[in-house]
């Protein structure tokens, strides 16, 4: 032996206690890492394809971590799924802080890791701003297999390292973060073009059938402008008459008995600097009306008209956040999407930089003095009755709800939703891409069902564009369409089930979910943001196999919807948890704005695939359901049967597929085949034109519309002329049907209000955009 | 004596042995079957065929950080889950699981104490565990625990009754509350489940209640109050909840086949002992296949269904009962 060889100063016992030290050392690792049981962080899309990892196909029990820990106190690995925005931040960081320690981070997807393509205000640019991550899984979303992945990595990690190298990580940890710059991308915006302000104020008297009405009534003064373009109704009022005309837009003719949407606009370079756009419809007339008001910089007041519309509410709120517009009336103006760092700043405005974000303050102590009340109010923590805070981390808020109620026992007395969780800034980000580069966003609206959303901006692109797609791509969308309002239901019913605590459901359901991933996967090549629908069309063929890829699944359906009918609507308890819980009359529906299958529930047979049919709705044979009572129970029915009625019209559709092209083939709008591309310079020219410069639609503004998964899904799309979009505002069924949450809840047990918000399918990509 | 005593000890050794395999396996078993039911796999990967999860699960709890939120009892916070675990264990104390065997001149039965009234022994112990959710739910200082807590305590007086009402029948008709002696007179009689069908019924209904399981879950009802009254709870006190609970529901089984299905007895070519257990399978798989069938009942909706539907039943029968046993009928 050499002396000189520091090794061998170990004396056997030495060696001995050591190899005792590193088995016991080894068996410890391996105990940690076979049992890594997660708490799942989901806040958007990811956390959808994290539960097709939970699901059959994938998995994960195998690996012991289907043991999901909604207490970070049990769980062993953190899984960031989503993006996480400013506002989420302390949220996170709190919920790290308090897991039991050894403790572990896997960070899913591109928007955790990075932002993504959220480069916007309100995005964490990458969670490892604020806690250390292990592993980064890259993808948008990953896929499930590189999930599953991530696992195995992180139990190698976890089996590598030494007990040394684990203290020493656990001490470098703060030095694991980083601080992400400001993204340099930032662009400044473009000002609107003289057109666009032309347009949006323009003096023609068009001879629209009320215009005359109104002015008889209001006053010749009251009525500034009348437009008609691609048969949108726009009234422009003058600020001082907009309560009159709004509460004249009740009664007949005009017979307005739903406000859908409030959106506004910045012209910045116009006086008066902005418009405030309420789009109302009458359900029993089937016809539209759009009202704007100009609102100057210098004093930016207007009236609320939330006394005469109650669902003007939060709308106005919404516009007071992102514009800074007051509402002078208004119950209860405060933001309601941006985080409180925002202080005066309205991020929506267009001299502000999209990328621009607000410091956000962390907590600092482990229990804070006091919290916020139902009323807004911060009050001490031992107030009686008792504030409880369901959400936004909660297994039942599906990540991103914050319901702040007071509790007597288990009744809530007091209640009122926190939103903005996941406000990605859509409509910011659509105004610094162009009309392509904005489909992928979309698909992320109501990422359970992306098909519907892309196609609904697709249909509302068209329509500024005043083209229609041909036959094939139109029966295609349908196809599509119906089944991801299949798959969108599947999920709601799913997770509304399991919310009750019946787990079984869930998963068979989600075998009909996979079945369709299939199908969209090998259409588009991807399973979740399938970004398949181009302006014009598709963006390439079906594969060859797709009809008899689309007759299996319609095979396999109803064997899946019976099981749920047995498990569920058979099922004595289950009745007993729905049936008269969550009630919502047809007079409350309408007034706020309700659509889709919860409007129906309540008795109101209004479906934009039949009341206004697009895409050629109206060549299939199918019916609308209705409910009667309007709770949690009719809820479900409704989309049980509407997921019925949907595969017929699959069905249907998928016999009568004509052949043809799949794109309006159109030099400016749509691109030409890639053999072309390469061998021809007309159409070299139209790719790269289209690809730099985007397809650029008149001036203009539309609202188009179409009956996605939740309800009505509008784009209210201003142009001016050039390629990226002035402005989209999303009128998003969800945010319509969570204005009514806290006033449902009110009077409810706790069981009562998880199931109410299961049933409401509130996704909160479209609610917070 | 001493021979007495250590046959004790060396019992009482063996039994928490068992259930301490029991409960890891019982897990285990319940998650391959929870796979099963929702066409997945569950854990197999950990050892063959995933057969070391629950050790890799066991020495994680211990390896995990023990942590107590500040403000909470500290005292009280600490105790809860050794109630919990203390009552889930003592109730098999009481529960005979094979026919006396003769060893070394001794006859030793397979149980620690065989009281007289052992069935009532086994009711007041099970119902102790609740004050180990009661307190670990107060002591935590955090809403949804204390939510969790009251609901416990609303469960066990809605189910305790008729609970408590269904055994009667088989008292009456086995003349014992000494549970080798019901397994006996099951011997003589015929099993116990078919002329007591309807408090079987009953009893198996409490006795999810009991275990805190799917539809009863209501305490810690996960998509609700978050883990309910362990929400706040981590490492080994957390384990000791979990523990309790999936004890809880072999002791339960145990109950159940000791009280309806004959305890041991079954044909000779088993030992009794293997008979016992393959019963309690049996039962473990029934309340298995129920958790993944049901969804959870409301809290008043539990209170009305215990008061209002199964205590008069239970009642009721316990009338017919003693009056067929007593010959008025
Ligand atoms: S956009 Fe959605 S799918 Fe993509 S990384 Fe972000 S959360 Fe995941």
């Amino acid at each position: 032996m050499d002396v000189s060889n520091p090794v061998s100063d170990f004396t056997e016992a030495d060696v001995s206690r050591n190899i005792l030290a590193t088995r016991l050392d080894a068996l410890k690792r391996w105990a940690k890492s076979g049992s890594l049981w997660p708490m799942p962080f989901g806040t958007a899309c990811c956390a959808i394809e994290f539960m097709a990892v939970a699901s059959e196909r994938y998995d994960v029990g195998r690996f012991g971590s289907e043991v999901l820990r909604y207490s970070p106190r049990q769980a062993d690995v953190l899984m960031v799924l989503g993006t996480i925005t400013d506002k989420m931040g302390p949220v996170l960081k709190t919920i790290y802080d308090q897991m039991a320690e050894p403790k572990w981070v896997i960070c899913m997807g591109a928007c955790a890791t990075s932002g993504g393509f959220y480069r916007s205000y309100h995005v964490m640019q990458g969670i490892d701003e604020i806690i250390p991550v292990d592993i980064y899984i890259p993808g948008c979303p990953p896929t499930p297999e590189a999930v599953l992945r991530s696992i195995i990595m992180l139990e190698e990690k976890i089996r590598q390292q030494g007990v040394a190298s684990a203290k020493r990580e656990f001490a470098e940890r703060a030095q694991r973060l980083h601080t992400h710059t400001e993204d340099a991308s930032v662009t400044s915006l473009d000002p609107p073009s003289l057109e666009l302000i032309e347009f949006s104020t323009r003096t023609d008297d068009v001879n629209l059938p009320w215009v005359a009405e109104l002015t008889n009534r209001l006053g010749l003064a009251a009525i500034e402008t009348a437009t008609d373009f691609r048969g949108d109704f726009t009234i422009r009022v003058a600020p001082g008459a907009l309560i009159a005309a709004c509460r004249l837009l009740r009664e007949a003719p005009f017979s307005m008995d739903m406000l859908m949407d409030i959106a506004g606009v910045d012209y910045w370079t116009r006086d008066p600097r902005f418009d405030v756009v309420y789009h109302f419809y009458s359900s029993t007339q089937r016809h539209r009306i759009r009202l704007k008001v100009g609102v100057s910089e210098s004093a930016p007041l207007i009236d609320s008209i939330a006394g005469e519309w109650p669902a003007a509410n939060w709308y106005e709120r919404e516009v007071y956040d992102l514009y800074g517009m007051q509402f002078r009336g208004h119950p209860d103006l405060r933001r309601i999407l941006t985080h409180d760092g925002f202080g005066d700043l309205h991020p929506m405005r267009k001299d502000y930089p999209p990328g621009l974000r607000q410091p956000i303050r962390y907590p600092t102590e482990a229990v804070p003095a006091a919290e916020r009340s139902p009323r807004g109010e911060m009050v001490p923590l031992d107030i009686h009755p008792t504030i409880m805070n369901i959400g936004p981390s909660h297994p039942s808020m599906h990540g991103t709800f914050r319901l702040i109620a007071q509790v007597d026992g288990e009744r809530v007395v007091d209640a009122d939703v926190e939103l903005g969780y996941l406000h990605r800034n859509f409509e910011k980000m659509a105004e610094t891409h162009t009309y392509w580069q904005t489909i992928p966003y979309c698909d992320r609206l109501n990422y359970v069902s992306p098909m519907c959303n892309s196609v609904g901006f697709a249909l509302a692109v068209e329509k500024l564009l005043g083209v229609e797609v041909p036959d094939r791509a139109q029966v295609l969308r349908v196809i599509l369409n119906e089944l991801s309002r299949v798959m969108d239901h599947a999920v709601c019913i799913g997770t509304n089930v399991l919310d009750l605590g019946l787990m079984t459901d869930y998963f068979y359901l989600w075998e009909l979910r996979e079945q369709i991933y299939d199908l969209l996967e090998s259409c588009s090549g991807a399973r979740l943001h399938v970004s398949y629908v181009r302006i014009g069309g598709f963006s390439d063929d079906v594969p060859p196999d797709f009809v008899e890829q689309v007759r299996r699944i319609l095979h396999a359906a109803p064997r899946i919807l019976k099981d749920t009918e047995t498990l569920v609507t058979r099922s004595a308890i289950a009745r007993s948890r729905m049936q008269g819980v969550g009630a919502i009359s047809q007079k409350d529906a309408l007034e706020f704005g309700f659509t889709g299958p919860n409007l129906r529930a309540s008795g109101v047979a209004y479906d934009v695939r039949k009341d206004h049919p697009y895409s050629g709705y109206d060549q299939w044979e199918f019916e609308i359901p209705i409910g009667r009572q309007g709770d949690v129970f009719d809820r479900y029915l409704v989309r049980m049967e509407e997921m019925r009625q949907s595969l017929r019209i699959v069905g249907q559709a998928i016999e009568n597929l004509p052949e043809g092209p799949i794109f309006w083939d159109d030099p400016r709008i749509t691109l030409a085949p890639k053999h072309r591309v390469y061998t021809n310079i007309e159409d070299l020219m139209r790719q790269f034109k289209l690809i730099m410069e985007g397809i650029k639609p008149p001036v203009g503004e539309v609202y188009g519309f179409s009956e996605a998964a939740n309800g009505e899904l509008g784009y209210y799309i201003v142009s001016d002329g050039g390629g990226r979009p002035y402005r989209i505002k999303v009128r998003s069924p969800s945010f319509a049907h969570y204005q009514l949450y806290p006033r449902m809840v009110r009077g409810m047990d706790v069981s009562d209000v998880i199931a109410t918000i299961g049933s409401l399918n509130i996704v909160a990509g479209e609610l917070d955009r | 004596m001493i021979l007495e005593i250590v046959v004790l000890v060396v019992k009482i050794l063996l039994l928490v042995a068992i259930l301490m395999g029991g409960f890891a396996y019982t897990m285990l078993l319940e998650r391959r079957l929870l796979g099963f039911f929702q066409l997945r796999l569950g854990p197999n990967r950990v050892g063959p065929g995933g057969m070391l999860q629950p050790i890799a699960d066991a020495l994680k709890m211990m390896l995990k950080e023990d942590m107590m939120p500040a403000g909470a009892d500290s005292f009280v916070y600490r105790l809860a889950p050794v109630i919990a675990g203390f009552a889930a264990l003592s109730v098999d104390a009481v529960i005979p699981f094979g026919a006396p065997i003769h060893l070394l001149g001794l006859t030793i039965s397979l149980d620690i104490a065989n009281p007289s009234i052992g069935l009532l022994l086994a009711f007041a112990l099970s119902s102790l565990g609740v004050y180990g959710i009661v307190l670990g739910g107060w002591a935590s200082q955090n809403k949804y625990s204390l939510l969790g807590g009251i609901r416990a305590t609303a469960q066990i007086i809605s189910y305790e009754l008729a609970m408590g009402l269904s055994v009667m029948g088989v008292l009456l008709m086995s003349h014992t509350a000494n549970l080798e002696g019901i397994v006996l007179a099951q011997k003589a009689q015929g099993w116990f489940w078919l002329p007591q069908i309807v408090p079987f019924l009953i009893f198996m209904v409490t006795a999810i209640a009991e275990t805190n399981r799917t539809p009863f879950d209501l305490p810690e009802a996960e998509s609700e109050l978050v883990a309910g009254y362990h929400t706040e709870y981590s490492g080994m006190r957390f384990a000791l909840y979990y523990v309790a609970e999936y004890i809880n529901m072999i002791t339960q089984s145990g109950l159940i086949v000791t009280l309806f299905f004959g305890g041991w007895l079954g044909p000779s070519f088993l030992p009794p002992i293997i008979w016992y257990f393959i019963k309690v399978i049996i039962a473990i798989f029934v309340f298995v296949w129920i958790r993944a069938t049901l969804p959870r009942f409301r809290y008043d909706k539990l209170m009305s269904f215990g008061w209002k539907i199964l205590l008069p039943i239970a009642f009721l029968y316990f009338v017919g009962t003693a009056a067929f046993v007593s010959g008025v009928l």
